[in-house]
C-alpha cells in the first residue's frame, strides 16, 4: 500500500472502557485482538480490505501481542492457515471477500471443517451482495450448511457484533468446529462506537511458542479417520453448538402487542426491517416494534426449540431472509412440520427471491404480510398508507424526468495504465477482425462495459487463461486472454500459464502488471518488488514465466499504443505456436499519483525545474463525433456544450483532471483520428535557458501575426 | 405519523449523500460524523463506496439525532435511505440529483435538496456520436416539484472561484438550511480537527454557505446558452430576419476560412434555397440548410488545421486552459499523421489525382501514414505550420475542393427539390448536413452514411411519389441510425432490412454446423 493507516492503527490500541469511533470493519479487526487471536490472515477484497490493510500497518501492536498477520497469496492459502487451530488451542481468524473467496478457500475449509478445531477459528466473510457488489451473486449461507460450519450475521450494531466476535470464539471451542461471519457492505462501512477492552496477548504465539508437535490420527482428513469426524460433527459438534447458542441466548426474541403474528429476520437485516415497521406505523423510534420479533444472529443452525417455541401461538409468520435458495424458510417450515405447529410461513411470497432488500423493497414486503396476515388490532389502511404514498411518488417521479437518467457504471480511472491496452486491442480488431476475448477479475474486468465492451466472458480470478482453453482451438482466429497481476499470482500462474506451456496451448496472454492489487485497494504482490513490511522481494513475473518455459515473451510500457498494436498483431498472427505472452506495464495511476503528487510538491517548492503536462482539444477544430471518446474513454476526456454558434453536437474537452499520461495523443496518433489534440508542457520553475527561449518565441510569434 | 416531527430530535434526521468517485465523499461525510460525536450528538452513518473510485456514483448515507432526554434510550439507526424517509438529500452533480429523484428519496413532504448544477457527463452521453447529453431542464423541473424546498447552484463552478473543494461547499449549503441539526461553528471545528487542507474548506465552506443563501436564479434558465455572435455585421440583404444570425456566422467562417468571393458563393447557393423555400414564418429549411452548408463548406483540411492552430490567440488559449501561471513557459505539441489524402489536399489536382490513382492501385491508400509530432510553440514548428496555411490560396485547384464542392451541389439540390414536396421533408434532407464531420476515416465514414441516405431514400423521394411525411421520417430514423454506431450497421440494418435479416439466417445455422 501506498497509503498509510497510522491513523486507524491507533483505534486498534484504544483500552478497558475506552470508546472507540469507527467503520465496521476496524471494529471487527479491534474485536480480534481483543479476543486473544495467534494469527490472522487473509486476501484483500471490497468490502472487507480495510481489515487487511490496517493489520498490515499494525506491526508494532502485533508485535507487542505476539500475533502473527499474513498477507496470503490467495483464499486458499488463509484458509489453510487455520489449520494452526486443528491441532493447538490457538485462537485465529481469516477473512476475505464472498462468495468469490470462499469458493477459492472451499478447498481447506471442508478439510478445516471435517478436521474440527481445539483453538477457535472464525472465517470474517465480507457478503458482498446487492448495491455497490463487484461480484457474481450468491450466498455464503450453502458453504455453511455443506461443511457444517457455524453461520453468524449479526445485527449490526457495533456493540452486538464485537460481542459477537468474542461469542464465536467460545462457540467454536465448544463445538470443535469453525465459525463464519457474515457482514454486508454497507454493515462493514457503517461508523459507528463501542466501549473496548483491552487487546489479549494470546497464549500460543510467536512470543510464547509451542514446544512439542501434537500427532492424532483423528485430526487427519484421510480415511478412515474422516468416516469418524463426518460422525462426530452430527453427533457431538452440532448438539454441543445448538446448546451453546441457546444457552448463551446468541439469538434475539422481541416481544410485541400484536402477538398472533411474529418475523423472523436474518440478524444483519434487523436494522431495515425495523425501519419498514416504523414507515408503517409498527415500531418507534427507538425500535420497539409491535410485531415480535425473532433475530437470528446465528443462521445456521437453527435451534429447532427457538423457533417452534416463537412460532407456537402464531397465526403466521414472515421469514426475512436476504437472496436464494431461501434456506431459512425451508428450515423454518421443517422445523414447525416436525413440531406439528400450524403456523403460515410467510416470506419469498410477499418478498422478492432475488436482490437486495432494499429500504423500499423491506417497506412493500413487510406491508404486504401485514396485509395479508391481518393481526388484530393493527389499522391496515394506515399500514398500506406509506407503500402506496411511495409508488405514487416513483411514478410521477419517472413521468416528470421522461427517461431513465444516465446510470454511471464504473470505468477505468483518469490515466490508468490498462485502458490503452484495450485501445490497442479495438485498433488491432479494425484489421484483424473481431477477437474473442477471455478477460479475467481485476479492474480490467471494465474493458467488458462502455466504450470497449471487450471481453467475451468471465470466470474468475486468475482464470482468463485457463477460461481461453477449449474455445482457442474452436475459434479462427486465435484467442486473447486477459490476467492482472493480481489474478496471476492469486491463481493464474498456476492454473493457467502452466496448465498452457504444459498443455502446448496455442493462444495470446496479456498480463497487467500494473504493480498493486489495484482493484481491492492497491495492496502489494509478489511482483511490487516488496512485501507489506517493505522487505524486498525479488520477485518479477518475467522470472516467474521463464521459469515455466514460456518463450514469446515481450514486455510492452501500455501507453505506447502504436507498439502496443504492434506486438498484439505480432502475437496475433505469428506462425509459432504456443503461448505468446505480453507483459503490458506501467504503474496504477492511482498510486502513482498519491506517490509522486508529495514529491512533486517538494521538488516545486525546493524550486527545481518540473514539468507538467495535460493535453487539450482545440475546439475549433473538433467536430463533434467524440471518435476519440469511444476509443479512450478517460474520464478526464469529456464534452461540453461547442462554442461554435454553427455546431450543435458538443465538442470534446480535456478537464483539469487530466494526467497527462498521453493516452488521447497516443490514440489520435494511432487511429489516425484528427489533428485537434495537443500537448501542452507548462514548465514550472523555468531556468534562464527555458525563460529566454520562451521569450524569443514569444516575441518571433507576436510580430509574426501581427504581419499581414 | 404524530404531529410536525421534529427530525433530529423526536425522530433520526435522515441525510443522504449522492457524489462521483474521488469527490471526496467520505471526507465529508467524516466531518459530519465528527462534528456530530464532538457536540454529543448520536450519529450512524454508511456507504456504498463500490468501485465508485473509478468514477461511478457513490452514495453515503447518514442518521442523526440529539440524545433524548426521556430515557427512552436510543434511537435505532438504519443503513439503508428509504424513499419517503430522506430529510436531506445532497448531490454533487445534476444528473446524481435526478437519480436520487428518480429513486423516491426527493418527496415534497420533508426533503430539503441541495445540488450542484453543473454536469459531469456519463460514458453513454460522452461517446455518443452526436449529442447524448440528458435534457437537463427536466431535472431542475423536476427538483421543484419534488423538493420541499430545492437549493440548486453551481457548486462547481464556485469550488474553483474559492480554490477549494465541492464536499465543503457542499457542507457549507447543507449548514444553511434551517433543518439541518448541526450549527456552522460545530461543523468548522470538525473541519479543523481533521485537519485536511483546513483554510482552503474553511472559505469552501464559507463560500457554499453563502452560495446557497444568495439568490441565484432558480432553474428555467438553461446553464448552456450558445454564444451571442461575437460582432455586429450589417443585415444580409434578401434573407428573412428569422435565419439572420446564422447568415451572419456561416459569412464570417467562410470569409475566415477562404476569401469574400467564397462567402459570396455561400450566399448565392442559399437564394436558392430560399427560393424553394419560399415564405414561412421560420424559415427552418434555409435555417438549418444555412448553418450545414458553412460547415461543409468551411471543410478541416490540413490547410485549415495549420491555419488554426498557428494563430498567436490560440496560444493564449492554450495558456489558460492548462492553467499556466504567467512566467510559465507553455510548451504545444501537435499530433499529424499525415496520408495520402492530407498530402494530395497540398498537390494541384492533375498531380493529386495521380497520386491517389498511383496509391489506390498499389493499396497503400488506407496504410500509409507518416506520424509528425510538430512542436509548434517553436519557430520551425510555427513556420512550417504558417506555411502549410499559406497553401490556402491554392485551395480552389485542389482535387478535394472540387470533391467537396459535387458533394455540396448534390445535397443542395436535393433539398431544394425536396421543398417542393414538402418543407417536412426538405428540412430533413437539410439536417442530414449535420452528419458530415470528422477527419480521415471518420469523415470517410460519415460521407458514406450521407450517400446511402442520399441514394436511398432522399434522391428518389425528391422525384418521386409517395406520402412525404413517412419519407421524411424515414430520413430522420435513418440519420438516427447513421449516428446509432461507427461500423454503419445500424444503418445498413434500417436500409436494407431483408438483406441483413438474410445474413442473419445464414450465419446462424453455420456457425452451429462450425461446432
Amino acid at each position: 500500500m501506498e497509503r498509510s493507516f497510522a491513523k486507524e492503527v491507533q483505534t486498534l490500541k484504544l483500552g478497558e472502557g475506552d470508546v472507540f469511533h469507527g467503520e465496521g470493519i476496524l471494529a471487527i479487526t479491534k474485536a480480534l485482538l481483543q479476543a486473544g487471536v495467534s494469527y490472522v490472515g487473509g486476501y484483500q477484497g471490497a468490502p472487507v480490505s480495510h481489515l487487511i490493510d490496517v493489520l498490515a500497518d499494525a506491526q508494532d501492536i502485533l508485535d507487542d501481542l505476539g500475533v502473527h498477520f499474513e498477507a496470503c497469496a490467495n483464499e486458499a492459502a488463509a484458509a489453510a492457515i487455520c489449520g494452526a487451530s486443528i491441532n493447538y488451542p490457538m485462537r485465529g481468524a481469516a477473512v476475505w471477500k464472498s462468495t468469490v473467496g470462499t469458493n477459492v478457500a472451499s478447498d481447506a475449509l471442508s478439510n478445516l471443517a471435517s478436521a474440527g478445531v481445539k483453538g477457535g477459528v472464525l472465517i470474517i466473510l465480507g457478503e458482498d451482495y446487492g448495491e455497490g457488489s463487484s461480484i457474481i451473486q450468491e450466498r455464503s449461507h450453502a458453504f455453511a450448511m455443506k461443511s457444517q460450519m457455524w453461520l453468524l450475521d449479526p445485527r449490526p450494531h457495533l456493540p452486538r457484533v464485537v460481542d459477537m466476535v468474542e461469542r464465536a470464539y467460545e462457540l467454536s471451542e465448544a463445538s470443535s468446529t469453525p465459525v463464519m461471519m457474515e457482514f454486508r457492505i454497507r454493515a462493514c462501512h457503517m461508523h459507528g462506537r463501542f466501549e473496548t477492552r483491552d487487546n489479549k496477548a494470546p497464549e500460543v504465539s510467536r512470543r510464547q511458542l509451542l514446544q512439542d508437535p501434537d500427532f492424532d490420527i483423528n485430526r487427519i482428513c484421510l480415511p478412515p479417520a474422516t468416516y469418524g469426524q463426518e460422525k462426530h460433527k452430527i453427533e457431538h459438534r452440532m448438539p454441543a453448538a445448538l446448546e451453546f447458542i441457546r444457552e448463551h441466548r446468541l439469538n434475539e426474541f422481541f416481544d410485541g402487542p400484536r402477538a398472533d403474528v411474529g418475523i423472523i429476520l436474518q440478524g444483519g437485516l434487523y436494522n431495515s426491517v425495523l425501519r419498514a415497521l416504523q414507515q408503517l406505523g409498527l415500531a418507534d423510534v427507538q425500535g420497539n416494534s409491535q410485531i415480535p420479533l425473532a433475530v437470528l444472529n446465528v443462521t445456521y443452525p437453527l435451534v429447532p426449540g427457538e423457533i417452534s417455541d416463537f412460532c407456537a401461538g402464531k397465526r403466521s409468520v414472515l421469514v426475512v431472509e436476504e437472496g436464494q435458495p431461501a434456506f431459512l424458510e425451508q428450515a423454518i417450515e421443517s422445523i414447525l412440520r416436525r413440531a406439528d405447529i400450524q403456523t403460515t410461513v410467510v416470506g419469498k411470497d410477499v418478498l422478492p427471491m432475488a436482490g437486495e432488500y432494499v429500504a423500499e423493497v423491506l417497506l412493500n414486503g413487510v406491508g404486504k404480510f401485514i396485509e395479508g396476515a391481518v393481526p388484530e388490532g393493527v389499522d391496515l389502511q394506515e399500514v398500506g398508507r406509506t407503500p402506496a404514498e411511495v409508488a405514487r411518488i416513483r411514478q410521477e417521479a419517472a413521468t416528470a424526468l421522461g427517461q431513465t437518467v444516465p446510470t454511471r457504471p464504473p470505468t477505468f480511472c483518469t490515466g490508468c495504465p490498462e485502458r490503452p491496452v484495450f485501445s490497442a486491442i479495438k485498433l488491432v480488431e479494425r484489421d484483424l477482425g473481431k477477437i474473442h476475448v477471455a478477460a479475467d477479475i481485476g479492474c480490467h474486468t471494465f474493458s467488458t462495459l462502455a466504450p470497449f465492451n471487450i471481453g467475451n466472458s468471465v470466470l474468475g480470478y486468475g482464470l482468463g487463461l485457463s477460461s481461453a482453453a477449449a474455445v482457442g482451438p474452436a475459434m479462427s482466429r486465435r484467442v486473447v486472454s486477459i490476467m492482472g497481476d493480481g489474478g496471476f499470482w492469486h491463481n493464474g500462474l498456476n492454473s493457467g500459464v502452466s496448465g498452457a506451456v504444459f498443455n502446448q496451448t496455442d493462444g495470446v496472454l496479456v498480463i497487467m502488471n500494473n504493480g498493486y492489487t489495484s482493484a481491492t485497494g492497491q495492496q502489494f504482490i509478489p511482483s511490487t518488488g516488496k512485501n507489506f513490511r517493505r522487505e524486498p522481494t525479488g520477485m518479477t513475473i518475467r522470472k516467474a514465466l521463464e521459469g515455466l518455459g514460456v518463450s514469446w515473451l515481450k514486455t510492452v510500457t501500455t501507453y505506447r499504443v502504436g507498439q502496443m498494436v504492434k506486438t498484439l498483431r505480432d502475437a496475433l498472427t505469428t506462425s509459432e505456436g504456443g503461448l505468446k505472452v505480453i507483459i503490458a506495464e506501467s504503474e496504477c495511476q492511482l498510486a502513482r499519483q498519491r506517490r509522486i503528487k508529495p514529491e512533486i510538491r517538494e521538488q516545486l517548492k525546493r524550486g527545481e525545474r518540473v514539468v507538467r503536462t495535460k493535453f487539450g482539444v482545440d475546439e475549433d477544430l473538433c467536430t463533434g463525433d467524440h471518435s476519440c471518446i469511444r476509443l479512450s474513454g478517460c474520464p478526464s476526456l469529456t464534452v461540453k456544450p461547442n462554442p461554435d454558434p454553427l455546431r450543435v453536437d458538443p465538442v470534446a474537452h480535456v478537464n483539469d483532471g487530466c494526467v497527462g499520461c498521453g493516452l488521447c495523443g497516443e490514440v489520435a496518433d494511432a487511429a489516425v483520428l484528427c489533428p485537434s489534440f495537443y500537448r501542452a508542457e507548462v514548465v514550472q520553475n523555468p531556468r534562464p535557458v527555458d525563460r529566454i527561449m520562451y521569450a524569443l518565441r514569444s516575441r518571433f510569434m507576436k510580430r509574426e501575426s501581427a504581419a499581414p | 405519523m404524530s404531529k410536525a416531527p421534529r427530525p433530529g430530535h423526536d425522530r433520526p434526521f435522515t441525510l443522504l449523500i449522492a457524489a462521483l468517485g474521488g469527490e471526496g465523499g467520505g471526507l465529508l461525510t467524516d466531518w459530519i460524523v465528527d462534528a456530530c460525536t464532538q457536540a454529543g450528538i448520536l450519529v450512524q452513518s454508511t456507504s456504498i463506496p463500490g468501485v465508485a473510485q473509478r468514477t461511478g456514483a457513490t452514495t453515503y448515507y447518514i442518521e442523526i439525532m440529539s440524545p433524548g432526554g426521556d430515557g427512552t434510550g436510543e434511537p435505532l439507526f438504519a443503513l439503508y435511505p428509504a424513499p419517503g424517509f430522506v430529510d436531506m438529500a445532497v448531490a454533487s452533480e445534476l444528473v446524481e440529483a435526478g437519480r436520487l429523484i428518480e429513486n423516491g428519496y426527493v418527496t415534497p413532504d420533508r426533503t430539503i435538496l441541495i445540488a450542484s448544477r453543473h454536469r459531469v457527463y456519463a460514458m453513454s452521453e460522452r461517446t455518443a456520436m452526436g449529442d447524448g447529453g440528458f435534457h437537463a431542464p427536466r431535472i431542475t423541473d423536476a427538483a421543484m416539484t419534488f423538493a420541499h424546498q430545492a437549493v440548486l447552484r453551481n457548486f462547481e463552478a464556485a469550488a474553483r472561484g474559492s480554490n477549494s473543494a465541492i464536499n465543503a461547499l457542499l457542507l457549507g449549503a447543507m449548514a444553511a438550511a434551517d433543518n439541518f441539526p448541526l450549527s456552522e461553528e460545530q461543523l468548522k471545528t470538525a473541519i479543523r480537527t481533521r485537519g485536511v487542507a483546513v483554510d482552503a474548506n474553511i472559505a469552501g465552506f464559507d463560500a457554499g454557505r453563502d452560495l446557497a443563501l444568495s439568490g441565484e436564479p432558480e432553474p428555467g434558465t438553461a446553464t448552456e446558452e450558445i454564444h451571442p455572435p461575437s460582432r455586429q455585421v450589417t443585415l444580409v440583404e434578401g434573407f428573412p430576419e428569422a435565419v439572420q444570425d446564422v447568415l451572419e456566422a456561416g459569412l464570417e467562417r467562410l470569409h475566415d476560412h477562404q476569401d469574400a468571393a467564397y462567402g459570396d458563393l455561400y450566399l448565392e447557393r442559399l437564394k436558392r434555397v430560399l427560393a424553394a423555400e419560399g415564405s414561412t414564418p421560420d424559415h427552418g429549411v434555409l435555417r438549418e440548410t444555412a448553418r450545414y452548408l458553412a460547415l461543409w463548406m468551411a471543410y478541416d483540411d490540413v490547410i485549415r488545421v495549420a491555419d488554426l492552430k498557428s494563430r498567436a490567440s490560440r496560444h493564449a488559449r492554450i495558456r489558460n486552459d492548462a492553467n499556466a501561471k504567467s512566467g510559465e513557459p507553455v510548451h504545444v505539441t501537435e499530433f499529424f499523421k499525415p496520408g495520402i489524402d492530407e498530402i494530395s489536399t497540398l498537390l494541384p489536382q492533375p498531380l493529386a489525382r495521380l497520386l491517389v490513382t498511383w496509391a489506390a492501385h498499389r493499396g497503400t491508400r488506407p496504410a500509409f501514414h507518416i506520424p509528425l509530432h510538430i512542436r509548434s510553440d517553436t519557430l520551425t514548428g510555427h513556420l512550417v505550420m504558417r506555411f502549410i496555411a499559406g497553401r490556402k490560396t491554392k485551395r480552389r485547384k485542389t482535387l478535394r475542393f472540387h470533391h467537396e464542392q459535387m458533394m455540396i451541389e448534390r445535397w443542395l439540390d436535393a433539398v431544394t427539390r425536396c421543398c417542393g414536396r414538402s418543407s417536412e421533408l426538405a428540412l430533413e434532407a437539410a439536417l442530414c448536413g449535420r452528419l458530415i464531420k470528422g477527419y480521415g476515416d471518420t469523415r470517410a465514414r460519415a460521407g458514406h452514411s450521407f450517400d446511402r441516405i442520399f441514394a436511398e431514400i432522399i434522391e428518389p423521394a425528391a422525384i418521386g411519389t409517395g406520402s412525404a411525411h413517412d419519407i421524411a421520417l424515414r430520413v430522420r430514423m435513418a440519420r438516427d441510425a447513421a449516428l446509432a454506431d461507427e461500423d454503419g450497421k445500424a444503418l445498413a440494418a434500417f436500409l436494407y432490412p431483408e438483406t441483413s435479416d438474410t445474413k442473419n439466417k445464414e450465419t446462424a445455422p453455420s456457425a452451429q454446423a462450425a461446432e
